[in-house]
């Protein structure tokens, strides 16, 4: 009876061993980490990918009955309206304060990041000097007319770092910076960040803005193109996490927890810079060879969570000189 | 009993519409403020401007191409009369994807171009690319009412003012644009309505218009209210510009008073003005058809070559055929109500039910998307994210074509079957199923088949209500082709162009009766 017990409650529970994640990360990044996970705890993992704004809008619109336990983006800001949005249960483990230092998580620990991207100018270095390009500002200069390329404004990343240049300096500033870069793109728009990379290794631009990891990983698979492909970080630059959040209405907070604490340790820090050559947000995670030290750049000194305060201002800037 | 059904039926598109009128003018007024500063300064204008060069663009290309073919007698002219309906099949935004892969950096345009010239090619995206894009595929409309009005003028009108001494083009201006100018503003308005509509081009092709910029405030903040407030703005042009084209359509027939008609007598041209027409028209055709069509094809036949067929898209393919035959079920069952009442009891209350029933056709998608997402969100929750809210936005979309066409169908059925079938003691679901639905079968099928192809083309409403991760072929050539991953969107985009051919030949069977053709 007893071993009939223990097999009922061991079906029972393996049953409910199964964590639905909401994730606005690239499936194909994020599924290895969690495989690794289920490999290593033997909880299930639904993952359903989306864009992080539509899956942030459909977790609110679910409100109550929403299935998904973990919300995962790749940019605090969205995490952080979903704070204020009173969506988040606040993490409370070691392993994260330990690990995760204050900057790159929420004040009340309601989201955590997991790993840190810079936004940098991508250039070909047989057409541009890289003193032309110290700052972002020194592409607002006239003479970058068809010569840069940015991403779409409809995506988190320029918009995030709209959010963090109006933290920095203000509306009005950030608005003069926006149009002029707007006049000097033209249309030279593109749609992913790995575009713009392949357009200046391939000679269509000489700069744009992207973050980090897009230039690592075309070189990777493109080696012979490292004459025409290189970047700058500025000083103090801009910067995000990809991160995560618990829900408040999950029924499986401790399993989510641990997919949290598993993220958060070395090996699943790890595989972040591994697999996407993202910086660690865990200091003592070493990073991997080829990759800038962290000693060689500095972040903005706008908290991201501040930075989240101003994702609407952002949008509105955006939408206001017609940025698309 | 019927009056109630047909009344429940034509609430259906008015629900949506009050609930976004209501929380626009329930909004607080700084978010109006705001919203005029970020979002109306720049949307109105520009959705102005856009609809005034297609306009133009399109009154250009229908009312000359009308001219020449049902003018003229010349080698081929069955063949194009026909041809010119084409770029119908073609949605704007497979168009402008079309183009935008040819034109793109690193494209076969630009490379060709470098040749040539030492200045860069203009941008496809522009204020003129755009224009031309929707020009390209809305002409149409403008095309088949202006011809069927120029077929309409009679030619003793002509013989007259020739042998008073009027040229050729004073006859043109005075007799033929004056005869036909209601028909041709009926088509204009049609085309506009689909300018105003449209979401796909201008989302492409990063030209902010007013259902570019509800959709982002709905996809990206979630703003409900916000989205309602500029979807209530649209809603009143696109409905200034419903009732317009319903009061020209109406006085579109000129009475023959006395006399007798003589249809109109096409003249013939020459070898050499054959030749200069039918090099006209192909090229024309070329760059609004064939082109593009071309473009897709090879990139589709590329596609399959280098990576085989994609297994996911008889996933994608399955989901458009499922919801569209809903969509197309549910909105010809239920226009079937209103549609009978008012073909057998005209009278003003059914008048007003027909005419509320067909609202919906004025309804951009992403207006009538808020309008269910706030009732949704509001009352019935449970509906957020399910298919039936994605139905209904077809249904009410949608419902006007098989109300027109059922109506007209109804209408031409003499009563007294009906009528034979009740004496005889049968009940009236009885007379439906045995007597009226049997013998308007064509036109059941007609608007059925109109429905179906618009939901597979169907895009803002779409991308708004689905499911997550329920994707259609109208969702993937979206995704694909705004992620400029032209040639993943190739061969969904041709699935929709060659069902958006199906009711073309319904159009092009009409032709042939020389019966007006109904389009929209």
């Amino acid at each position: 009876m007893k071993v009939l017990l223990a097999l009922l409650l061991a079906f029972l529970t393996s049953f409910s061993q199964e964590l639905i994640i909401y994730s606005g990360r690239g499936e194909r990044l994020i599924k290895p980490v969690l495989d690794e996970f289920t490999r290593r705890t033997g909880i299930k993992v639904i993952l359903h990918s989306g864009g992080t704004v539509e899956l942030f809008n459909k977790i609110i619109a679910e409100g109550e009955r929403t299935p998904a336990d973990v919300f995962m983006t790749v940019d605090a800001g969205t995490l952080e309206r979903a704070r204020i949005a009173g969506i988040l249960e606040p993490i409370k483990s070691e392993v994260v304060e330990k690990n995760i230092p204050k900057d790159f998580r929420a004040p009340d620990n309601s989201w955590v990041g997991l790993s840190l991207r810079l936004r940098v100018i991508a250039y070909n270095p047989q057409k541009v000097k890289p003193t032309e390009i110290g700052t972002f500002d020194d592409l607002t200069n006239p003479k970058w007319k068809g010569r840069l390329g940015i991403r779409t404004g409809s995506n988190i990343y320029p918009q995030s770092q709209m959010a963090m240049m109006i933290a920095e300096r203000g509306e009005k500033e950030t608005e003069k910076f926006l149009r002029a870069i707007l006049a000097n793109a033209g249309d030279k728009i593109y749609p992913s960040d790995s575009r713009i990379v392949e357009a200046i290794a391939k000679g269509e631009i000489d700069v744009g803005i992207v973050n980090h990891y897009y230039v690592y990983k075309y070189l990777e698979a493109n080696p012979q193109d490292r004459k025409t492909l290189s970047f700058v970080v500025p000083p103090n630059t801009h910067y995000n996490v990809s991160g995560a959040g618990i829900l408040k209405t999950s029924k499986k907070k401790d399993l989510a927890l641990k997919l949290i604490e598993f993220l958060a340790s070395e090996e699943g820090q790890g595989l972040f810079v591994e697999e996407n050559w993202e910086y660690p947000v865990v200091p003592k995670v070493p990073i991997r060879q080829g990759m800038l030290p962290r000693d060689k750049f500095t972040l903005s000194k706008v908290p991201l969570s501040v930075m989240g305060r101003y994702m609407v201002p952002a949008l509105d800037l955006i939408d206001k000189v017609g940025y698309r | 009993m019927i009056y109630a059904l047909a009344f429940g039926v034509a609430v259906i598109p008015a629900i949506p519409i009050l609930f976004t009128i209501y929380s626009a003018i329930s909004a607080d007024p700084d978010l109006w403020i705001r919203l005029y500063q970020t979002r109306l300064s720049v949307i109105l204008p520009n959705t102005l401007k856009l609809a005034l060069s297609v306009g133009i663009f399109c009154l250009l290309m229908g009312v000359s191409t009308a001219w020449l073919v049902s003018r003229y007698k010349f080698f081929g002219k069955r063949f194009w009369e026909v041809l010119l309906i084409l770029p119908f099949a073609i949605p704007g935004y497979i168009m402008a994807y079309a183009y935008a892969s040819f034109f793109a950096p690193g494209g076969p345009a630009q490379n060709i171009w470098k040749q040539f010239f030492d200045f860069p090619m203009p941008s496809l995206y522009s204020f003129w690319g755009v224009s031309l894009v929707l020009s390209f595929v809305n002409y149409p409309y403008v095309y088949l009412l202006a011809r069927a009005s120029f077929l309409n003028t009679n030619q003793s009108y002509h013989d007259v003012a020739k042998s008073l001494g009027a040229s050729a083009l004073r006859r043109f201006f005075s007799i033929d644009l004056k005869l036909a100018y209601p028909g041709i503003i009926a088509g204009l308005l049609l085309a506009l309505m689909e300018v105003m509509a449209d979401f796909g081009t201008v989302a492409l092709l990063r030209y902010p218009t007013f259902t570019e910029a509800i959709y982002r405030q709905i996809t990206g903040r979630f703003d409900a209210t916000g989205g309602a407030a500029l979807a209530s703005v649209l809603l009143l042009l696109s409905f200034l510009l419903f009732n317009l084209e319903k009061y020209f359509r109406g006085k579109r027939s000129f009475e023959q008073v006395g006399g007798s008609f003589r249809a109109l007598e096409p003249k013939p041209l020459g070898l050499v003005g054959s030749t200069i027409i039918n090099a006209g028209l192909s090229i024309f055709m070329l760059i609004t058809f064939f082109v593009p069509v071309g473009i897709i094809l090879n990139m589709a036949l590329n596609g399959l070559l280098s990576n085989g067929w994609d297994e996911r898209l008889l996933r994608f393919a399955f989901n458009s055929l499922l919801v569209s035959t809903l969509g197309a079920s549910f909105a010809s069952l239920l226009g079937f109500v209103p549609a009978h009442l008012s073909a057998r009891h005209p009278n003003l209350a059914s008048k007003l039910i027909y005419y509320f029933s067909s609202l919906g056709y004025s309804l951009p998608g992403p207006v009538v998307a808020v309008g269910l997402l706030l009732v949704s969100t509001a009352y019935l929750n449970w509906l957020y994210g399910s298919l039936i809210l994605l139905i209904l936005a077809y249904v009410v979309r949608f419902m006007p074509v098989p109300l027109q066409s059922q109506h007209a169908s109804i209408v031409s059925l003499s009563p007294s079957l009906e009528q034979a079938s009740r004496t005889l003691g049968k009940g009236l679901w009885a007379t439906f199923r045995n007597i009226t639905i049997p013998n308007i079968k064509g036109g059941i099928i007609v608007g059925w088949v109109i429905v179906f192809v618009d939901c597979m083309k169907e895009l803002p409403a779409t991308m708004m209500l689905r499911p997550l991760g329920f994707d259609t072929l109208a969702v993937r050539v979206w995704v694909e082709a705004s992620e400029s991953l032209w040639e993943m969107a190739s061969i969904p985009a041709l699935m929709i162009v060659i069902s958006g051919l199906i009711p073309l030949v319904i159009v092009i069977r009409e032709f042939g009766r020389g019966k007006d053709v109904e389009v929209g």
